[in-house]
């Protein structure tokens, strides 16, 4: 009984968490694009429609990843241990933490690019490489996320057997819980400052995009670790 | 194709009474133009009483054009580059001026001369996302042949859905048979290639269906070790274009140093995976390779060659995601009945489709971007044509 009670609190968290920050997000993007749309001219509002668009689907994917976990917990109901239920419980700390700090990254790059899509749209496709880069943080929690899940059973068989599986699990999910949710919102914060010197000169863009892609390997090596310590311990 | 000596310099010189005739017909011949430095020359200064006498728009453009030029005398030298293709229509419309002038067109020998890739109009839309990018330097390979298709091959990864292709494919042909426009263009391919990848792993709109190669939900493991490997070629497919750059310039030991070294590396740590004695000595010389001509910046980016490769587990994530979505979404419409069943699995499949185009695009649009092309795309500069509407 208690086991399916901390897996459906797991679900709850992986959802909740990431539907927030993903809601909070998609609700200032909508105000800023109709803010743009009521104050500009007939043709820009044309073109403008798109990029609305795509930068609010952005926003959106945190919370179809933190979705995605939910849904697998969800359909496994069943037949767990109380190390199953723990692991998917680290499961969904490690995309819901990342996920929740990458949606306000990626609001913020979102909002700082619409402004400059609505001043120039011809930079639509280069402002959008650098929302890209918080969403990764997302997509690298998610990657822990389902390894845990093989590890509890959940996809595959179950792994996390005894403590000596538990305790390097909860360590990967730390790692990347702090390094992501950390990172994602700096990625953010040097998104928005990148849109901008693009919006000044847009031959800089490739040098822009070593600039913000140096930090994001930080998070990469958090990720990589993570996935050391879940293959020492045998986890998948 | 590959090639990106595609412009010719040349250097003109008119009388400056005839100076607006000539310049109307090197601008619809499109003509890029450069600053003249030559010590003999005074440069042109932009008349600002005229120009703030002056109410036409087209003439206005003209005017501020004379930065670019040196004269002396009464005699005008005009300086810019011009497209290999362009060069008879160059003429003619010159020839039509009825105006003296004397043309001097010669192979670029410094390295900021613009841009030009020509490809078959088949690639024309991945040649739009190769000029996202910062142009290749002059006389590199252009990226753009080699681009379509490991870009096809990571977005088809990520998205792989039978259906979701097939919806996508058939909505691309629908508009571009009506618009023409590059972007549904591309929807074909990227179409064909969700299809494609959808019968490999198996997936049609979250139905299963036999596949070729094997179901990724139920090998992660395996699926994991193909993504990463693939990022292990992808990153020394670029290295190797870097080394042929470099080879064409003559830099034998720079292109030694900076990119067999980080190959002979990758292949190393392959063989260190299936377990081959030769792998440190391989990994061992590429390492010391790298000290021959290397930069600083080479040594440092060492462990980023670790986590680019890391990178490319996002394969694996995304097409997890995807799959994973659209099955849930389907399982719930079949244990639903009736029209509530049909409206669900309808809505599962649009919102699937139009996050997963998007996001899948986007990632393969990155892979490329910092993993691939920073490996050997210089900074030089795409050909602009001045251009008066």
């Amino acid at each position: 009984m208690i086991e399916q009670i901390i897996a459906i609190g797991a679900s709850i968290l992986s959802v909740g968490l990431t539907g927030v920050a993903s809601g909070y997000q998609m609700k200032k993007l909508g105000i800023i694009s109709q803010q743009v749309f009521e104050t500009s001219e007939e043709n820009i509002t044309r073109k403008f429609f798109t990029p609305s668009l795509v930068f609010t689907v952005f926003a959106e994917t945190p919370v179809i990843y933190g979705l995605l976990v939910s849904i697998l917990i969800l359909l496994n109901l069943n037949s767990l241990t109380i190390y199953d239920a723990y692991g998917t419980l680290l499961s969904a700390i490690s995309v819901g933490i990342p996920a929740f700090s990458a949606a306000f990254g990626i609001g913020l790059v979102s909002s700082a690019s619409l402004a400059a899509v609505s001043k120039r749209p011809e930079l639509f496709g280069k402002s959008l490489v650098f929302v890209i880069f918080p969403e990764t943080i997302a997509i690298y929690g998610l990657l822990i996320s389902l390894l845990l899940l093989m590890g509890s059973g959940v996809i595959g068989t179950a792994t996390i057997t005894s403590n000596t599986q538990l305790y390097p699990a909860i360590l990967a999910t730390v790692i990347i819980a702090v390094i992501g949710g950390v990172m994602a919102y700096f990625l953010g914060q040097l998104g928005v400052h990148a849109v901008k010197a693009l919006l000044k000169d847009d031959k800089s863009f490739i040098y822009l995009l070593v600039i913000v892609a140096l930090p994001e390997s930080i998070a990469i090596y958090g990720l990589l670790v993570s996935i050391m310590i879940l293959r020492g311990a045998g986890i998948f | 194709m590959f090639s990106t000596k595609n412009v010719l310099g040349f250097e003109l010189i008119c009388f400056k009474e005839d100076l607006n005739k000539i310049l109307m017909a090197l601008i619809n011949s499109s003509v890029q133009f450069r600053y003249v430095d030559n010590p003999l020359l005074s440069q042109m200064v932009i008349d600002n009483e005229k120009l703030s006498q002056e109410k036409d728009e087209k003439k206005r453009k003209l005017l501020m054009l004379h930065k670019y030029f040196g004269e002396y005398d009464s005699i005008v030298l005009i300086s810019g580059w011009t497209p290999k293709s362009n060069i008879n229509i160059l003429k003619s419309n010159l020839n039509k001026t009825k105006a003296p002038f004397y043309i001097e067109l010669s192979e670029p020998t410094t390295d900021d001369a613009p841009i030009i890739i020509h490809n078959p109009s088949f690639l024309s839309p991945f040649e739009m996302l190769v000029k996202l990018y910062s142009a290749p330097n002059y006389g590199d390979i252009d990226p753009t042949p080699i681009f379509a298709i490991t870009f096809l091959i990571t977005f088809g990864i990520m998205f792989s859905d039978v259906i979701g292709g097939a919806v996508l494919f058939g909505l691309s042909l629908l508009m571009y048979l009506k618009y023409k426009s590059n972007f549904f263009k591309l929807g074909i391919y990227l179409g064909l290639s969700g299809i494609f990848f959808g019968f490999l792993f198996g997936e049609a709109g979250g139905f299963e269906i036999p596949p070729l190669l094997f179901r990724t939900f139920e090998h992660p493991i395996k699926f994991l070790y193909v993504a990463l490997g693939f990022g292990l070629f992808h990153i020394s497919l670029g290295h190797f274009i870097g080394f042929i750059n470099k080879i064409k310039k003559r830099q034998y030991l720079k292109a030694v140093s900076e990119h067999i070294s980080f190959i002979l590396m990758i292949l190393g740590a392959v063989l260190f995976v299936v377990k081959q004695s030769a792998a440190p000595y391989l990994i061992l010389i590429g390492f010391l390779l790298l000290f021959i001509k290397g930069e600083v910046k080479d040594i440092v980016e060492l462990p980023s060659l670790l986590g680019n490769t890391i990178s490319y587990s996002r394969l694996l994530a995304i097409n997890l995601a995807h799959i994973g979505i659209t099955k849930a979404f389907t399982m719930l419409s079949v244990s639903m009945h009736g029209v509530v069943s049909i409206f669900i699995f309808l809505f599962g499949q649009i919102i699937m489709l139009t996050l997963g185009l998007i996001v899948a695009f986007v990632h393969s649009l990155r892979l490329h971007f910092v993993e691939f092309f920073t490996k050997f795309v210089g900074n030089g500069v795409w050909f602009k044509p001045y251009g008066i509407k």
